[in-house]
């Protein structure tokens, strides 16, 4: 069956008063219906500005997509007028963000911002519109919501917040979720159940998630498939299970050791990544990661490594994976 | 809700009292009457006439009497103008400065808020330089001397529209004009830079990101959140204007309140001091009353009882 997006060679640049940033730097991400991913990396890395590409809701006119694909069920995005992507927006994708404190209208009712969504794409009347949107916040775990459709955001706690956002986001019945960040600003026990509800909705909904986060523990139990990022460029990719279990690229066994563990006996301490993102304004030849990576060979500052498919369905882009260096490993 | 009515209402009658009893001591301190004259009175006639104002009793008894008599809505009778009352001064003069007033504002709002939207939409553009190079003249030039050069392109040179005096449509719009220069830069710079703080929330993204077009973004999302400081604005300027320009009004020959209120000054003419002072002080007053409430449809957060939750 053919993917429902699919971003091939995705380049995006920002104008910037110091410079060209080169935020994304070829990123290719293929995403099966009803599946859900994972984009993980530390801030800056481009993960979210993916994201924006997809939608087109780059900083304009700083931001810019200047080469590659998005392909969204059958569509090339990059190449959709303004107008076009309006009726995708809301519609076909939906997205929810970082903070939920401020990221609904604080002078609208929460079901006016719902319906908002629903007149926007469907020709329902409004008494449909409003039983959709009941229908959506008690989807999305909200009590009472007939009385809550007519209250604002204020009267919202941050995790009830964030379901109004979900609630909203999937309104319109989209094919794909993309959720940046969508945890990172609640406690951790609300995180859980907010990360519950994505899960139990993309089940019922069989809508696709792109979970984008740096935070590795929500990832684990979310997505099938992770993907990691590391300055605009997507380095490790494969199964949750087996990238948590044997990392390939030094970069995610770096993030895997800076993860603090529960049940450490041990009480390592914390291993961080030393050293600091390449500057994107001028991308070092090579691979982006050599200069912070304790296993870096001469080659790694030369030329850059290509995606290798090291074992089925997991790849990385470390010339650790080539044959050669195999050899020099073993031998050394 | 009652309870906070109740509550500004006895907040305002004591402000009230307490700028009457102020304005009463300022006034008497200052040197000079309302019938000191170049040519001295001969004493006995000022004395009738002091007799015939109440003037020559003690202060206090001037104070309390004057308390009285504003109790009973009487303001009293004017000391320069002979046959008139301070209550028909007002009655006269309002309603001319009100209407001035009116059309002064409704240009400052139909040019300044557009204006300042546009501007901070397209900040940094020729539009928004323009807007803002032509809202600092607004700020600086005097309204006389706008008066001034209206009058003499539109009334000398181009003989499109009346030099002065007030009745007709046509006599309005240069006083207007000239009086809405200053709160048309003022909203003009409010709304722009409230717009772009709006437009820098979260929830622009999220309104673009359910598929909304740039002018339903804009409308419903940034204009509705961005106008609360304008409407904070709009009660003491609402206040101010209505109760007259006193410049605009001289130089238009326009017989507003706002002339009446500064000649009575140069004149000592005590009960009008006081009678415009004091309704003047409670016009401005019910314009923040109003404007509170106003809060309350614009900003859902806003509750009466006066504390605001975020």
């Amino acid at each position: 069956m053919e993917n429902l997006l699919e971003i091939r060679d995705l380049h995006v640049h920002f104008t910037t008063y110091a410079g060209v940033v080169q935020a994304v730097r070829g990123v290719n991400l293929s995403l099966a219906r009803g599946e859900a991913v994972a984009l993980v990396g530390e801030s800056g890395c481009g993960k979210s500005i993916t994201a924006q590409s997809i939608m087109r809701l780059l900083p304009s006119p700083q931001g810019k997509i200047v080469k590659g694909t998005i392909n969204f069920a059958g569509q090339n995005l990059v190449k959709k007028s303004e107008r076009e992507m309006e009726k995708i927006r809301g519609n076909e994708i939906g997205m929810i963000f970082q903070d939920p404190m401020t990221s609904l209208n604080p002078t609208m009712t929460t079901g006016n911002q719902i319906m908002e969504v629903l007149r926007r794409h469907s020709r329902m009347t409004r008494q449909e519109m409003t039983a959709r949107a009941v229908e959506m916040l008690r989807l999305a775990g909200i009590h009472q919501p007939e009385r809550r459709l007519r209250q604002y955001p204020y009267e919202f706690s941050g995790g009830m917040r964030q379901r109004v956002m979900i609630a909203m986001a999937l309104a319109c019945g989209p094919r794909l979720l993309i959720a940046d960040e969508p945890t990172t600003a609640l406690d951790v026990t609300i995180q859980a159940q907010i990360m519950e509800l994505m899960q139990d909705l993309r089940q019922k909904l069989g809508t696709a998630v792109i979970l984008i986060t740096h935070d590795l523990a929500v990832v684990a139990g979310f997505a099938r498939r992770v993907m990691v990022m590391y300055a605009g460029k997507i380095v490790e990719s494969g199964t949750a299970r087996e990238l948590f279990r044997s990392p390939l690229h030094p970069y995610t066994r770096g993030l895997l050791g800076s993860v603090p563990r529960i049940n450490d006996r041990a009480r390592q301490p914390l291993t961080p990544i030393a050293g600091r993102p390449p500057d994107l304004l001028n991308p070092p030849p090579g691979c982006a990661f050599w200069p912070r990576c304790s296993e870096a060979m001469q080659v790694c500052a030369r030329q850059e490594p290509a995606m290798v498919e090291a074992a089925s369905g997991h790849s990385a882009a470390c010339w650790l994976l080539h044959p050669q260096a195999q050899n020099r490993r073993r031998v050394g | 809700m009652t309870k906070y009515l109740l509550r500004r209402l006895v907040a305002m009658l004591i402000a009230l009292w307490l700028i009457i009893t102020l304005t009463f001591i300022i006034m008497h301190v200052v040197p000079g009457g309302p019938f000191a004259t170049e040519k001295p009175l001969p004493p006995e006639i000022l004395k009738n006439i002091m007799a015939h104002y109440h003037m020559n009793e003690p202060l206090w008894r001037q104070y309390t009497d004057y308390l009285g008599s504003l109790l009973h809505g009487d303001l009293g009778p004017s000391f320069k103008y002979q046959d008139r009352t301070v209550n028909g001064i007002i009655r006269d003069g309002f309603p001319v400065s009100a209407a001035l007033g009116a059309v002064a504002i409704a240009i400052a709002l139909l040019i300044g808020i557009p204006a300042g939207i546009v501007s901070a939409l397209r900040r940094n553009s020729w539009q928004d330089y323009l807007a803002m190079a032509l809202t600092t003249i607004g700020f600086s030039v005097p309204s006389f001397i706008l008066a001034g050069l209206l009058m003499y392109v539109f009334a000398y040179r181009l003989g499109w529209l009346p030099p002065a005096m007030w009745g007709s449509p046509q006599q309005a719009i240069m006083p207007a004009l000239a009086l809405s220069a200053l709160p048309m830069a003022f909203v003009a710079r409010l709304m722009r830079s409230s717009m772009l703080e709006v437009l820098q929330q979260d929830y622009m993204r999220t309104a673009r990101a359910k598929g909304l077009p740039e002018r339903l973004v804009v409308w419903r999302h940034a204009v509705r959140n961005a106008i609360t400081p304008v409407v904070t604005y709009l009660g003491p300027l609402v206040a101010g204007i209505f109760t007259g320009s006193f410049v605009v009004e001289n130089i238009f020959a326009i017989p507003g309140l706002g002339r009446y209120y500064v000649m009575s000054i140069t004149d000592r003419d005590y009960t009008v001091i006081l009678g415009v002072t004091i309704f003047y002080s409670a016009f401005l007053m019910l314009m923040n009353f109003l404007v509170d409430l106003a809060y309350v449809f614009i900003d859902p957060r806003v509750k009466l009882a006066g504390r605001k939750e975020v």
